[in-house]
C-alpha cells in the first residue's frame, strides 16, 4: 500500500519535549502505527476482506436455497476440506460439498455476524471515521493515538478469534447472529465438541473483544470531535460526516455495554452451567437438560436488542454522512437543511434507544408494551424521512456531476427509501405478526444495509481513495462496477418482499421446500421458492461485479491517474492537505473561516470556497510550526 | 506533532482530553453494570417465592471490604492532591496505600469469600418431598408467621452414601468437589449427609426467621437428604441458583475491574517518575484520570454490597 | 503553544503553604471518608431493623445512594465539573433508567396467562 506516512521535514530547533522525529521502523510505521490515517487504512483492508468473506458465505447459502440438497459444483470438495464435515456433507447423488442443515445455520449466523461487526462497522465507522474525520476537523491526529492503535488490535484479535471458530470441532456458531437462547446455550454441547473451544463460546469471546475495541474507538472519536476542532471550526461549520460520526460514537458507547453484559452472562450459562437465560422445565431430545432453569430467554432478547437496534443506526449514520458530503460536492451547492439534518440525527440517536422491542413483538408482550414500542418506532421514521428528504432536495437546482462517487451516492437515496418504507409494516404489531421471521424482514434490512450502506461505502472509497493513495480510481471501471452492482443487488433483494408476503420463512436451510404443500390458495399457488434460482444467479453475478472493483482498487494504486491535493474541488478541510497527508496532517496552520459547503458562492472567483481559505485580503496562514 | 489540550484545558469546554475521555468511558461502564443490575432485578422479580436465598453471604466481611474500598478511594484522591501540590513523596505513599488496600480487597474476596462459598453446600428439595424434611425446613411454622417458604437445606457436606455395582457405602468428603469425582468414577449418589446451617438445624426458632448479622458457621447437626428427594444439589457455585449466578457475574466483573485499576496504579508507582520529571502537570492529570476510574469502581461496589449482602 | 512546555515546579515543594494546603485537603477528605463509613453502617443497620421487604429495599438503597452521591460529587469532583460532562451524564442516566424499566415491563405487562406470576 503506497501511503507513506512520512514525518514532516522541518528545520526548526526550538525546545520541544514531544516525540522524537526519528524514522520509524517497519513495525511502528505499518503494524503498530499510531497514525489515524494508517489505522483507518488497516481497518479498511480488514473490513473489506471480511465483507468479501461474508459475501462468499452468502453465495454458498444462495446456491443451497436454489438447489436444495445439491452439492456445490466445482469447489464442493475444497469447501468440505476447509470447513469440515459438519458443514459440508455428501449429497444424494454422492457428490461432495452439499451444505448441511447445520452448515447452513453456521453460514447464516456467521454471515450476519461478519457483515455487521466485522465488515460494515469497521469500514463505515472505523476506517472512514479514522481516516477522514480528524482531517475534517483540522486535527493533527485522534485525541488518543496509542488508544487508537490498541482499539485496532482489539478488533484484529476479535477477527482472529472469530475466524478460528470455523476450524474447531462442530464448526462456528450456528444460532443466528442474534444468538438467542436456549438454542445458543444448548448448541455446540455434547460428544465430539470441546466444552470450551466450540463455535458458540468462541463467538462470545470474539464479540467481547470486538465490543471492547469499539468502545475505546468511540471514546476517541467523541473526544477528538469535541476537543480538537481547529480554530474557527464552530459546531455549525462541521461537515455533516463529522456529525454522523459523533452520534454514531455515542450510540456505540452507550448501547454496546449491555450486550457485553449479556454476552458475559451467556458465557456463564455455557461455561459454568448457570441459568440466566435457560427456562425451567426444558426438555431436549426427550430428556431434561443439565441446567436448573429459572432463567428467561426473553431477558437475552431485551439486552441483545438494546444494543442491536442502535447498532443498525450505527450502520446507517456514517453512510448518510458520506452521501451528504458527496452530494454537496457533486451538486456544487450547499446541503439543503443542514441544521434540520443535524437535529434529525440527534433525535434519531436518542429515539434509537427506546424502540428495541419492535424486534420482539412475538414474545408475548402485552398491549401496553407493544403500543409503546410501536409509537416510538413510528416516531423514529420522522427524522429518517427528514434526512432523506433533505438530501433529495439538495439535488434540486444543482450542477450535478455524475462522478462514480455521485452515482453511488444518489442511488443510495431511493435504495434506502425502499428499505425505510418497507420497514413501516414491520413497525406495527398487527402487520408484523404476519411478516415476522419471513423473507420480507430480510429484504427490508438488506435494502437499508446493502444497496444502502454498502453503496455509500463504495461511494466513500471512490471519493477518498485519491486522498489516501495519491491516485484516482478508474472512472470507466467504476461505472461498470456501479451499474452491474445496482442491477444485480436489486435482483437478489427485491423478490424477498414477494417471498415474505407469501409467507416464506427465514433461516430454513431448504428454503421451506419441505412445507411447499402448505401454501394457501390466496398466494395463487406460489410459495416464493420459485424466485430462489433468479436470486442465486443475481448473487453470483453481483459477486462477479465486485471483481471489477477489487481489480480497480489494486490496479489504480500503481497505474491510476495521479491525484493532486483536491481532485474533486471540495471545500472541506481534508482536501487542504498534501496528498497523501503526512504525519501531523497539515502543512500550515489551519483556521476555518466559513461553513463546510460553500459552493457556488455568488461573487467568489471559483465555484467552491474551501473552509480554510482566508477571505480575500486577509494574510496567508503561517506554515506549520513543527 | 503535538496533540493539543492533553494537559491544558480547551477554553470553550474547560476540559483537557483525558478528563473528557475518562468520563465517557465511565458512562459506558455505567451501562455495563446497569445491564447486569437490570438482569438482577429481572431475575429476582421473576423468581418463585422461596427460591431467592437470603443470608448466605458474610455481611461483616462484606462491610469490611466496603470500608477497605472507601479507604482506598480516599487515599488515591489524597495522592492526586499531593501530586498537584508537587509533594511527590506523599503522593507515592498514598498510591502505595491504595494499591495495598486494593490487593487486600481482592485477597479477601478471592482468598476467603469465594473459597468459603465453594465449600458450602445446598440442596433444593422437591416440592412433593417437602413434608419429609419438615424438621429441617419448618414450612408450617413459616406459613403461620407469613414468612417465605423454604426449599433448601444448606450446610457443610460431611459424607455421601453411594452405590456402585449394587453395593452401598459411606464416603467422607473433604469438599463438595469430590461429589463430581465420585460420579465420574461410576458411583451413584444415594444420599447426602449435611452438617446443616442454623436455619435448618432449628427452623422454628424465631431467631432464625431472618438472617443474623454474624455469619453462622454450620452446626453439628447432621441431616440426611436422599437423592430421590432432591431437585438439584451443588456447592454455592454459579450454577447453584440465580442468586449465585448473578452474584458471581457481578462481583467477578467488578473484581476484574479492580485488577485492571491496580495494574495501572502499579505501573504509575514504578514508572511514574520519568513523566513527573518531564511534565508534572500531565502526570497529575494521569493520576486524576486513573483516580476517577477507581472511584467509579468503588461506586459500583457501594451498590453491589447492599444489593447482594443486605437485601 | 506546546503542551510539553507546561511544567510547574518539578521539584518537591516543601514550603509551609504547600504542606498547609495539603493538610486542609487531608482533613476534608478524611471527613468525607468518615461519612461514607457511617452511611455504610447505617445501611447495614437498616437491613436488620426493617423487616418488611419493600421498606427494607427502599431504605437501604437510599443509604447506598447517599454513599454513592458522596463518591460521585465530592471524590470525583462532579460538583465542580464542567457542564459538558453533566450533560453527557444526564443522557447516560436517561438510558440507564430506560434499560431498567422497559425490561421490567416484561413482567408487568405480558399477554394474559402467558406468565406465571409469583
Amino acid at each position: 500500500m503506497a501511503a507513506p506516512i512520512t514525518t514532516s521535514a522541518h528545520g526548526d530547533h526550538h525546545e520541544h519535549g514531544h516525540d522524537d522525529h526519528h524514522e520509524l521502523g517497519f513495525w511502528q510505521k505499518y503494524v503498530f502505527s499510531t497514525d489515524h490515517k494508517w489505522i483507518g487504512i488497516q481497518y479498511g483492508f480488514t473490513g473489506l476482506a471480511f465483507l468479501l468473506l461474508g459475501f462468499c458465505l452468502m453465495m454458498v447459502m444462495r446456491w443451497q436455497l436454489a438447489h436444495p440438497g445439491e452439492a456445490v459444483p466445482v469447489i464442493g470438495g475444497m469447501l468440505r476440506a476447509i470447513f469440515g464435515e459438519t458443514v459440508f456433507g455428501v449429497d444424494g447423488k454422492g457428490a461432495v460439498g452439499m451444505l448441511t442443515a447445520d452448515g447452513y445455520n453456521t453460514f447464516g449466523a456467521m454471515h450476519g455476524t461478519i457483515m455487521v461487526f466485522f465488515g460494515v462497522v469497521p469500514v463505515a465507522v472505523a476506517a472512514f471515521g479514522n481516516f477522514a474525520m480528524p482531517l475534517q476537523v483540522g486535527a493533527p491526529d485522534m485525541a488518543f493515538p496509542k488508544l487508537n492503535m490498541a482499539s485496532y488490535w482489539f478488533f484484529f484479535v476479535s477477527c482472529v478469534i472469530m475466524l478460528s471458530s470455523f476450524f474447531v470441532a462442530g464448526s462456528a456458531a450456528k444460532s443466528g447472529w442474534t444468538s438467542y437462547p436456549p438454542l445458543s446455550i444448548l448448541a455446540d454441547h455434547g460428544p465430539g465438541v470441546h466444552p470450551f473451544f466450540n463455535g458458540q463460546t468462541i463467538w462470545l469471546l470474539g464479540m467481547v473483544f470486538n465490543i471492547t475495541g469499539s468502545l475505546l474507538g468511540s471514546v476517541n472519536t467523541i473526544v477528538t470531535i469535541v476537543q480538537l476542532r481547529a480554530p474557527g471550526l464552530t459546531w455549525m461549520r462541521l461537515p455533516f460526516f463529522v456529525w454522523t460520526q459523533l452520534v454514531t460514537a455515542f450510540l456505540l458507547l452507550l448501547a454496546f455495554p449491555p450486550l457485553e453484559a449479556a454476552g458475559f452472562m451467556q458465557l456463564f450459562d455455557r461455561a459454568f452451567g448457570t441459568s440466566f437465560f435457560m427456562p425451567t422445565g426444558l426438555i431436549v431430545g426427550g430428556a431434561a437438560t443439565a441446567w436448573a432453569g429459572g432463567g428467561s430467554p426473553v431477558l437475552w432478547q431485551h439486552l441483545f436488542w438494546f444494543l442491536a437496534h442502535p447498532e443498525v443506526y450505527v450502520l446507517i449514520l456514517p453512510a448518510l454522512g458520506m452521501v451528504a458530503e458527496i452530494i454537496a460536492n457533486n451538486t456544487r451547492k450547499p446541503l439543503y437543511g443542514y441544521k434540520a439534518m443535524v437535529g434529525a440525527i440527534f433525535v434519531l440517536g436518542f429515539l434509537s434507544f427506546v424502540v428495541w422491542a419492535h424486534h420482539m413483538y412475538m414474545t408475548g408482550m402485552g398491549a401496553k408494551v407493544a403500543a409503546f414500542f410501536q409509537t416510538t418506532t413510528v416516531l423514529i421514521s420522522i427524522p429518517s424521512v427528514i434526512l432523506i428528504t433533505a438530501l433529495l432536495l439538495s439535488l434540486w437546482g444543482g450542477s450535478i456531476r455524475f462522478t462514480v462517487p455521485m452515482l453511488f451516492a444518489t442511488t443510495f437515496l431511493p435504495m434506502f427509501g425502499i428499505g425505510g418504507l418497507t420497514g413501516i409494516p414491520l413497525a406495527f404489531n398487527a402487520t408484523d405478526l404476519y411478516l415476522h421471521d419471513t423473507y420480507y424482514v430480510i429484504g427490508h434490512f438488506h435494502y437499508v444495509v446493502a444497496p444502502g450502506t454498502i453503496f455509500a461505502i463504495f461511494a466513500g472509497v471512490y471519493y477518498w481513495y485519491p486522498k489516501a493513495s495519491g491516485r484516482m480510481l478508474s472512472e470507466t471501471l467504476g461505472k461498470w462496477h456501479f451499474w452491474l452492482s445496482l442491477i444485480f443487488i436489486n435482483g437478489i433483494f427485491f423478490p424477498m418482499f414477494l417471498q415474505g408476503m407469501l409467507g416464506m420463512h427465514r433461516r430454513w436451510y431448504d428454503g421451506g421446500a419441505t412445507y411447499e404443500g402448505l401454501s394457501h390458495a390466496y398466494s395463487m399457488g406460489k410459495t416464493g421458492l420459485e424466485w430462489n434460482g433468479f436470486m442465486a444467479t443475481s448473487a453470483f453475478l453481483l459477486g462477479a461485479a465486485q471483481l471489477i472493483f477489487i481489480f480497480n482498487f489494486f490496479w489504480s494504486l500503481f497505474y491510476g491517474k495521479k491525484a493532486g491535493r483536491n481532485p474533486w474541488d471540495s471545500t472541506t478541510l481534508e482536501w487542504d492537505t498534501p496528498t497523501p497527508p503526512p504525519h501531523g496532517n497539515f502543512d500550515k496552520e489551519i483556521t476555518v473561516y466559513r461553513g463546510p459547503y460553500e459552493y457556488s458562492v455568488p461573487g467568489a472567483s471559483k465555484d467552491f470556497s474551501p473552509q480554510s481559505e482566508p477571505p480575500v485580503g486577509a494574510p496567508a496562514p503561517a506554515s506549520a510550526s513543527h | 506533532m503535538e496533540i493539543p489540550y492533553t494537559v491544558s484545558a480547551r477554553p470553550d469546554t474547560g476540559l483537557y482530553n483525558a478528563k473528557l475521555g475518562i468520563w465517557l468511558f465511565l458512562a459506558s461502564e455505567v451501562m455495563l453494570f446497569g445491564g447486569l443490575f437490570s438482569a438482577y432485578v429481572f431475575l429476582r422479580l421473576g423468581a418463585e417465592d422461596g427460591y431467592w436465598p437470603h443470608g448466605l453471604l458474610d455481611v461483616p466481611v462484606g462491610t469490611l471490604n466496603t470500608i477497605i474500598l472507601i479507604a482506598s478511594s480516599i487515599t488515591i484522591v489524597l495522592g492526586w492532591a499531593a501530586l498537584k501540590m508537587r509533594q511527590y513523596a506523599k503522593y507515592r505513599l498514598f498510591l502505595l496505600a491504595t494499591i495495598i488496600l486494593g490487593v487486600v480487597f481482592l485477597v479477601i474476596k478471592l482468598g476467603y469469600e469465594y473459597p468459603a462459598k465453594f465449600q458450602h453446600f445446598g440442596t433444593f428439595i422437591k416440592k412433593e418431598s417437602l413434608a419429609e424434611y419438615e424438621d429441617s425446613l419448618g414450612n408450617d411454622y413459616a406459613k403461620s408467621k407469613g414468612l417465605a417458604p423454604r426449599f433448601e437445606i444448606t450446610g457443610h457436606l460431611h459424607e455421601v452414601e453411594v452405590m456402585k455395582d449394587g453395593k452401598t457405602e459411606e464416603i467422607t468428603l473433604h469438599s463438595p468437589g469430590d461429589v463430581d469425582r465420585l460420579r465420574a468414577q461410576g458411583f451413584q449418589i444415594e444420599a447426602y449427609k449435611i452438617a446443616v446451617d442454623p436455619l435448618n438445624a432449628d427452623p422454628t426458632n424465631p431467631v432464625n426467621d431472618r438472617p443474623g448479622f454474624l455469619y453462622h458457621r454450620s452446626t453439628e447437626k447432621i441431616v440426611t437428604v436422599h437423592a430421590k428427594d432432591i431437585e438439584r444439589a451443588s456447592a454455592f457455585l454459579p450454577k447453584h441458583s440465580q442468586f449465585f449466578a448473578i452474584y458471581y457475574a457481578i462481583t467477578g466483573l467488578h473484581g476484574l475491574h479492580i485488577l485492571g485499576g491496580l495494574i495501572v496504579f502499579v505501573y504509575f508507582f514504578f514508572y511514574g517518575h520519568t513523566l513527573y520529571r518531564k511534565n508534572p502537570e500531565q502526570m497529575a492529570n494521569r493520576v486524576e484520570v486513573a483516580g476517577l476510574y477507581w472511584h467509579f469502581v468503588d461506586l459500583v461496589w457501594v451498590f453491589v454490597f447492599p444489593v447482594f449482602y443486605l437485601l | 503553544m506546546s503542551e510539553s512546555s507546561i511544567t510547574g515546579p518539578a521539584t518537591e515543594t516543601s514550603s509551609a503553604e504547600g504542606v498547609e494546603a495539603f493538610n486542609r485537603q487531608l482533613k476534608g477528605y478524611l471527613f468525607i471518608g468518615g461519612l461514607q463509613v457511617l452511611f455504610t453502617f447505617v445501611a447495614v443497620a437498616c437491613s436488620f431493623i426493617f423487616i418488611e421487604t419493600r421498606t427494607k429495599i427502599v431504605v437501604v438503597l437510599i443509604a447506598a445512594s447517599i454513599n454513592a452521591g458522596i463518591v460521585a460529587l465530592i471524590q470525583m469532583h462532579l460538583k465542580t465539573e464542567k457542564a459538558l460532562i453533566w450533560r453527557f451524564l444526564y443522557f447516560t442516566g436517561i438510558f440507564f433508567v430506560v434499560l431498567f424499566f422497559l425490561t421490567l415491563l416484561h413482567w408487568f405487562d405480558p399477554i394474559e396467562g402467558s406468565i406465571i406470576h409469583h
